[in-house]
């Protein structure tokens, strides 16, 4: 996740801890041989600042595997500079909810496998509410209605977040990860609340198609010091191929 | 030294970087003037076929790559859209490509439960014993087009299943192309870069 050009991971989506530089954690993912990654800007998200192209360039430019970017895109012509830069698919949140025309035009113009649509959730009195903005403005939708409209847009990608769940490394919402998965028949990349391998078992066994695991990737030993890297790599080989790091 | 031309069709600093990272020399090229100076080419591109034949066209790129393809009987490799330049035509317009391997490229034929565009990790199964024996054979591929499915054997140098069968890597001589992207595929991108410059740089 991106934050004044830098990288960072959330907790809750509020605390940002720093990570590092974003062009040599690209180059370490590259080592580790991640098979996709996903890049987060939260910056156009929360504050409206620009989408930094320059700088999504300049990664595409060091990454040798599938990218994805997230963070303030609002038109066709987004897409299609952030495509050109070198990545593969890009990541929509809040348009979704604002501008469902701009979405749709978004999936004619450059297909269903480009375009994936990032769901952050909360769960209130019981209720799980759809957030857009950066988890900053309630929708005051519930989610599984909120989810017939993504799928009536037909984007290729779902990303589920549990945004109560974010970096505590707690275990995943597997209620929540089963419910949508059977709702839908596009993938479904769960996130929030890894602490353990088990979970992203878990998360497969719900029905999640990718599992998105972060701080288990960026934080090691009980003082959470950062260091990039898969866990044990024997117990990792297993759940590799399936699980998606998303910083 | 190889040459990457940079035509307007897509980021090639990642093929840039990969070429650098397995102790290749390379450039990027904007400008068809010394391309007689390379030894090597690599042709890459996303986006459509009309748009990567025009660019190539208005760039002076177009009668450049003639000479040292045909004339110069220098090695080139097709990456993505730049294999797809390869061949006559395409389905998905009207401009002429290079004509150097012969057909159309041709779309996915339609299906309910084929995605297209193919946008993932898949085999290639090659067919040449120089390239047999790379440590992997997974790489990543994004089209909506594939070379033609009837492509004469003596051309295919790999194939991939996807729905069908189509020919996913492909050779003539001193020409190569990749459906696929081995800029985005990791060490096994690498590998296969490195193969191909053995191959015909390193003769």
């Amino acid at each position: 996740m991106l934050h004044s050009g830098q990288l960072y991971k959330s907790v809750q989506f509020s605390t940002n801890i720093y990570i590092g530089d974003p062009l040599i954690a690209v180059k370490i993912f590259n080592e580790k041989l991640a098979e996709e990654l996903s890049i987060v800007d939260i910056d156009p998200c929360k504050y409206g600042s620009e989408i930094q192209f320059e700088l999504l360039e300049q990664i595409a430019g060091e990454c040798f595997m599938p990218l994805s970017y997230g963070g303030g895109i609002k038109t066709v012509e987004d897409v299609r500079k952030i495509l050109y830069s070198g990545f593969e698919k890009v990541v929509l949140n809040s348009i979704v909810f604002k501008n469902q025309e701009v979405v749709r035009q978004m999936v004619d113009e450059f297909g269903s496998s480009t375009i994936v649509v990032s769901i952050d959730y909360k769960t209130i009195n019981g209720m799980k509410q759809v957030f857009v903005d950066g988890g900053k403005t309630n929708t005051n939708i519930e989610l599984m209605d909120y989810l017939q409209t993504v799928k009536s847009l037909q984007v290729g990608e779902i990303i589920l977040k549990a945004i109560d769940l974010d970096g505590t490394m707690s275990g995943m919402d597997l209620e929540t990860i089963q419910k949508v998965s059977s709702a839908i028949q596009v993938p479904v990349i769960a996130n929030g609340g890894v602490g353990h391998l088990n979970d992203i078992s878990a998360g497969f066994s719900a029905g999640a198609s990718a599992v998105g695991v972060s701080s288990l990737f960026v934080f090691k030993g009980p003082l959470k010091a950062v260091l990039i890297n898969y866990p044990d790599p024997q117990v990792t080989k297993q759940v590799r191929n399936r699980s998606h790091v998303i910083v | 030294m190889i040459g990457i031309i940079d035509y307007g069709c897509g980021n090639v600093g990642s093929v840039q970087n990969m070429f650098s990272k397995i102790g290749i020399w390379s450039e990027k090229i904007a400008k068809p003037e010394n391309l007689t100076d390379y030894s090597g080419i690599v042709l890459p591109g996303v986006g459509a076929f009309d748009t990567g034949a025009r660019r190539l066209k208005s760039t002076g790129f177009w009668d450049a790559l003639k000479q040292f393809v045909e004339v110069d009987q220098k090695p080139i490799l097709g990456i993505c859209l730049g294999m797809q330049l390869f061949f006559e035509g395409s389905d998905e317009g009207s401009e002429a490509g290079f004509g150097w391997l012969p057909g159309n490229v041709q779309k996915f034929s339609a299906s309910e439960s084929l995605r297209i565009p193919h946008m993932s990790w898949n085999a290639v199964d090659f067919k040449s014993p120089r390239y047999t024996d790379l440590t992997a054979n997974n790489f990543y591929f994004v089209h909506a087009y594939h070379a033609p499915a009837n492509l004469d054997p003596m051309y295919v140098l790999g194939t991939t299943l996807y729905g069908e069968m189509f020919p996913s890597a492909v050779e003539h001589n001193n020409i190569t192309g990749f459906q696929f992207h081995p800029e985005k595929s990791l060490v096994y991108g690498m590998e296969l870069l490195k193969r191909w410059n053995l191959i015909h740089l390193e003769k």
